[in-house]
């Protein structure tokens, strides 16, 4: 019995420009990627500046690491400034009839006149907006509260920042608002 | 004469084995592609999935894949490999109808507590444990129940071919092991040897412990006893492979196998070491001394033993196969071979692209290394190199070729299947190159989480590229994949629903002997049972002082109640 598979050629079509063309780009494209990714490591490897990276890390999409750091439960929402706003806690709700975003805050006003906090808006990592409308009552010096709001975020979307207002009342009947954007770090997704 | 019409109990028992095979795959590859534009962002609105139903299709993938597609396949393929080698039929088709009946039924099990993450109306509870289902995520019951009729189901059907090859060898009592049967039963071994770890895992701990019997089990041991399973599973996926590659790729490039004795002794070592290996899954878990991830370390290297020499057989043989067909010069022969045959390249592509799996694989295995990819997508981006494809593409590439001659139909969409499997590669190589780029800036595995916009990415440092230019590749490359998948599953369809005798069968299903046949090599490695023995010793080196310290502080001790997901 002759021992030949004739699969490809017993149907009349050779079809040899064909397999000409796979086989250039079945290897071709494989050989350019892998040796693309062999002369990037080399050069960051051989003349990078010894860090493990280089200019793509911050020319690229992924340097947004300015600005105030990252709050998560437990951090000071306003430790930049006299009073003290507590996040303690912080957690995405993945319901199946939406996502909700549940946050309580602990303020403490320590400074020197009555003071209100106001949560504002939450954009989502995704850049989706959504409006919040909690705030504290009148707070005398000294005194503290419990803030708690939910927002409800489009599926999939876990808060980014945050504006927060802090309203000071001045001797004399006035206000005077102070906005603040707070980033969240990771915020925990739970069923 | 065809398979077909030689063992017609045999072909439907293949039939059977790799439809449903198919099928697993099918619904696996669609929620590969859900994942892979989910996790990078892109079209993300388009899905109908959110970041919670995300490890829903992750596990729904894993387990349908590596554990549900595997299995069938190989078992369904060692059906052919037996009886083929054996020439004669099994000695017990019933047995092995009742095995495949086990599998089908723990699969539908597994199955419905899965999809329960997409619909809770569905019966029992849902499992969205991922396939390494560790403790203390918790399925529900039917999960673990499924897992392990799956598992007891393959041990039904390979316990028949020991009892065919022992009804052969009553026959034929001085003659040498057929290869592929030898092959077929040094990788049962290994299977049952490494098997029986996860099948303690699952019925002494996690269906107790899902059923409410036991309030806690003991994580490190539970890990412990599924990595003493992870690892020789690897090796379950990939043996049919190479016996793809050593008994019938030679055939397709036109020549034989270089040497049948260098193929037995490949099979031999992983016998022997592809279970005393586990711990190297385990380098950052804590409880286990240095010293015993150390020897599973050294085990591993020398597990690379078998495969260069696997490399080497094969090439050689594909090279005297070029050269029959006329190929001549160094490299020159290689465009002798029948690339546009789709059995040949898949099956030939498969081989190169484990070379690269090879070698990423490596990584993962040095002890001090590996702590710069461990849970990066480094780690997917190895093993859909290795079972993703050095196992799924040779077994498509089988599927060519073994598929008319199980069906006695012929092989349909020619053009299509011979596009496939260069599909394949190219999205293989965008996906998987991207994600060990993206695994060496320290990008995490399995998450829902795009991590490229806003604060997300400030922990990751790309060494070549950008974060968002890596998503976008594997995005690309995980459509490339699924386009292939569509390709072989339309050719599959076409040709089990073509009529009959449509066409002469054009595939000749004889294997041509070994250049060096199995008279050059000693008896001693056709005699399984030494091996196993000495297997088991090396077993108990390797784990029987780190068992025996998890066990010594109590079964249940250090332990945790479950987290049901
Ligand atoms: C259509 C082709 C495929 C695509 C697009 C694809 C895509 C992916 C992606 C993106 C992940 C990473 C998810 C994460 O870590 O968040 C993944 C994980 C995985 N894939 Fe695939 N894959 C494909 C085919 C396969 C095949 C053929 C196999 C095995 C036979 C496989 C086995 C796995 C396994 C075991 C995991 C890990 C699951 C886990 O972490 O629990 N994939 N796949
Ligand atoms: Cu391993």
């Amino acid at each position: 019995m002759a021992d030949s598979d004739t699969d490809n050629t017993d149907d009349g079509v050779p079809r040899r420009w064909l397999i000409r063309a796979l086989v250039g780009i079945g290897f071709g494209i494989p050989v350019v990627i892998e040796g693309g990714t062999l002369v990037g490591l080399l050069k960051s490897g051989l003349f990078g500046d010894g860090d493990g990276d280089d200019a793509a890390t911050i020319t690229g999409p992924t340097a947004t690491t300015s600005g105030p750091p990252p709050v998560g439960t437990g951090d000071d929402l306003l430790a930049a400034s006299a009073r003290s706003a507590t996040l303690s806690d912080a957690t995405v709700h993945a319901a199946t009839d939406g996502w909700r975003f549940a946050l309580t805050v602990a303020v403490e006003n320590t400074g020197d006149r009555p003071y209100e906090l106001r949560l504002g808006t939450v954009t989502t990592q995704n850049g989706s907006r959504v409006d919040g409308t909690a705030a504290t009552d009148r707070l005398g010096v000294g005194e503290s509260a419990t803030l708690s709001a939910t927002y409800a975020l489009p599926d999939g979307e876990t808060p980014a920042t945050m504006t927060i207002v802090g309203v000071d009342y001045v001797d004399g009947g006035g206000e005077r608002l102070t906005r603040h954007t707070v980033r969240f770090g990771n915020v925990p997704v739970k069923r | 004469m065809t398979f077909i019409d030689k063992f017609p109990t045999e072909a439907k028992l293949v039939r059977w084995h790799f439809g449903v095979g198919f099928v697993a795959l099918a619904i696996g590859g669609l929620f590969g592609l859900v994942q892979a534009l989910y996790r990078t962002g892109h079209l993300r609105s388009l899905l109908p999935i959110n970041a919670a139903q995300y490890y829903t299709v992750l596990t729904g993938h894993g387990v349908l894949l590596a554990l549900v597609f595997t299995t069938f396949l190989i078992c369904g393929f060692f059906v052919w490999a037996v009886t083929r080698s054996l020439d004669r039929p099994l000695s017990h088709p019933r047995l092995v109808w009742t095995g495949f009946i086990s599998m089908v039924v723990g699969t539908t099990l597994a199955a419905i507590t899965i999809l329960n993450g997409f619909a809770p109306e569905l019966p029992f509870g849902s499992a969205n444990v991922l396939y390494t289902f560790y403790p203390p995520l918790q399925a529900h019951p039917a999960f673990y129940v499924g897992a392990a009729l799956l598992i007891v189901g393959s041990w039904i059907v390979g316990a028949d071919y020991f009892l065919t090859y022992r009804a052969w060898r009553a026959d034929n009592p001085d003659k040498r092991i057929p290869l592929q049967t030898f092959m077929v039963l040094a990788t049962f071994v290994m299977w049952y040897l490494s098997s029986a770890g996860v099948a303690v895992e699952v019925v002494a701990f996690l269906i107790p412990w899902s059923m409410g019997w036991i309030s806690q089990v003991d994580p490190l041991l539970t890990r412990t006893l599924f990595w003493y399973f992870g690892h020789p599973v690897v090796y379950f996926w990939l043996l049919p492979a190479y016996l793809a590659w050593y008994t019938i790729l030679p055939k397709l490039a036109g020549g034989k196998l270089f040497s049948d004795p260098l193929a037995r002794v490949v099979f031999v070592l992983f016998v022997l070491l592809s279970t005393p290996v586990g711990f190297h899954h385990q380098y950052t878990d804590p409880g286990i001394a240095e010293g015993f991830k150390f020897i599973a370390m050294t085990n591993t290297f020398m597990l690379l033993l078998p495969s260069l020499l696997t490399a080497f057989t094969v090439v050689a043989s594909l090279e005297h196969g070029a050269r029959q067909r006329g190929g001549s010069g160094y490299i020159g022969w290689l465009r002798a071979l029948p690339w546009g045959k789709p059995s040949f390249s898949a099956m030939a592509l498969a081989g190169l692209v484990f070379a690269a799996g090879g070698f990423s694989g490596m990584i993962n295995a040095g002890m001090n290394i590996n702590y710069l990819i461990h849970n990066t997508i480094w780690v997917p981006g190895h093993f859909h190199l290795t079972v993703g494809t050095a196992f799924a593409l040779t077994m498509m590439g089988v599927a060519y070729w073994l598929v008319p001659q199980i069906t006695g139909k012929r092989l349909q969409h020619r053009t299509l299947a011979a596009i496939q499997p260069f599909v394949w590669v190219i999205g293989m190589t965008l996906m998987s190159n991207a994600m060990h780029r993206g695994g060496l800036a320290g990008l995490p595995r399995r998450t829902a989480k795009p991590l490229f916009r806003g604060e997300g990415a400030a922990p990751f440092d790309p060494v070549v590229g950008t974060i968002s230019e890596m998503q976008l590749q594997i995005a690309i490359g995980g459509t490339l994949l699924f386009v292939s998948l569509a390709l072989f599953l339309a050719v599959m369809v076409g040709t089990w629903l073509s009529r009959p005798g449509m066409g002469r069968l054009s595939v000749n299903g004889s294997i041509p002997s070994a250049l060096s046949g199995p008279a050059d090599s000693p008896r001693i490695l056709d005699n399984l049972k030494v091996w196993t023995a000495i297997a088991v010793v090396l077993v108990i080196i390797a784990y029987g002082l780190p068992l025996y310290g998890m066990l010594a502080d109590g079964v249940l001790a250090p332990g945790s109640p479950g987290f049901p997901v």
